[in-house]
């Protein structure tokens, strides 16, 4: 990090869970370059300020949503986002919204990750191939259809930025319920039978309210809330198609 | 794993805490409006069928100062509610492809305008 003469203010919120009632702020003034990000305003502060903050992070570059924190507020990956754009006024880092707070400016994913697992967020086939049958053969239009939702790096941001979630974390939140979208619409996977229970269920797509939020925050595009609302539609279809058929729309 | 000493932040006011929020609830407080709206009109059906008199009496009430203010709120509060509706109608639709290409977002916003205007007009023309 090339020190470019300029400072700003870093409020991070502090949580030691031992010591600790509550979380706390701390501020910090920390150098910073044109080219310098949030991640590497907090790495500053663990460097050579003080070495217990702890928060989470990998790549750097956008790719592992690993660094999710909250910047004034917002959602953001902290490798992706800039000092230079808060400066002159000062920022505050916090963990993600609507997570548990294990430490400092890292949150709990286990629900994140059971909810992830419960999707069954890999192709299912009724009868798989033997490998001499050769590969799985796709469209461009058949991969067009689920491409979009394939580039989730689960960060988590969209659920930081959905209140549903945050008021009842049995939802399954924009990011899982994209995923498993992204697995129902790809045209070698057969396990629609098994995820659709999920989208019907009360904490499943109908817990939606549409706010919209997710898919502003994405840093990959993904849409999550696209995703949501086109399975409401999937969603009462399934009901009122179990009329004509006992095998319902699936 | 041992049970961590998580911590667990409240939700008490979180739609004052981010502008896109508080535009949320607006637009959700704003069907509040259109509700209204139609209770009135259902209380006009009532009044029609309770004889001329009670008509009449709901007619009084339409053309008093305060229901035009009322009137007007709700014509805001509908504008409104009608805006964010067609601005979140691409998240609802399905993909609808043009050729090889897909329709864009703006197409379909656009597309709820256009039947909306076409509606109004017919509607305008038949109750003339």
């Amino acid at each position: 990090m090339s020190d470019s003469g300029q400072e700003i203010e870093i409020e991070v919120l502090r949580y030691h869970p031992e010591h600790d009632k509550q979380p706390r702020y701390q501020t910090f003034r920390v150098p910073f370059a044109h080219d310098t990000s949030v991640l590497q305003g907090l790495q500053y502060i663990k460097d050579h300020l003080d070495g217990s903050l702890t928060f989470r992070w990998s790549c750097r570059m956008a790719i592992c949503g690993s660094c999710g924190k909250m910047v004034n507020g917002e959602p953001k990956l902290s490798c992706h986002t800039f000092l230079r754009d808060y400066h002159p006024g000062k920022l505050r880092v916090e963990p993600l919204s609507h997570f548990p707070i294990v430490r400092d400016l890292v949150v709990d994913q286990t629900d994140f990750l059971e909810k992830l697992e419960a999707i069954k967020p890999y192709i299912i086939r009724k009868r798989e191939k033997p490998v001499s049958a050769g590969v799985y053969h796709q469209r461009p239009n058949e991969l067009a259809r689920y491409q979009q939702f394939s580039q989730c790096i689960n960060c988590m941001l969209c659920y930081a930025a959905c209140p549903q979630y945050g008021l009842n974390n049995d939802f399954y939140g924009p990011g899982i319920l994209a995923l498993l979208h992204r697995y129902n619409s790809d045209s070698r996977d057969e396990g629609k039978d098994q995820r659709m229970p999920i989208v019907h269920a009360e904490d499943g797509v109908w817990s939606c309210t549409l706010v919209g939020y997710c898919s502003e925050v994405c840093p990959k595009n993904v849409d999550p809330a696209a995703a949501v609302n086109r399975n409401k539609v999937n969603s009462t279809l399934d009901y009122f198609l179990r009329f004509l058929s006992p095998r319902g729309a699936s | 794993m041992a049970a961590r000493n998580t911590y667990v932040r409240p939700m008490a006011g979180w739609y004052r805490r981010n502008p896109r929020f508080t535009a949320y609830m607006l637009r959700e407080g704003s069907a509040v409006f259109l509700a209204l709206y139609a209770l009135i009109l259902l209380w006009g059906l009532t009044a029609l069928a309770g004889g001329a008199e009670s008509y009449q009496g709901w007619l009084d009430f339409l053309s008093s100062p305060l229901s035009v203010l009322l009137h007007l709120l709700i014509l805001a509060a509908a504008g409104y509610h009608t805006y964010t509706w067609f601005q979140v109608a691409p998240k609802a639709t399905p993909p609808l492809a043009l050729g090889s290409r897909r329709l864009p977002d703006q197409a379909i916003i656009m597309g709820g305008y256009a039947s909306f205007a076409l509606v109004s007009l017919v509607i305008l023309i038949v109750a003339w």
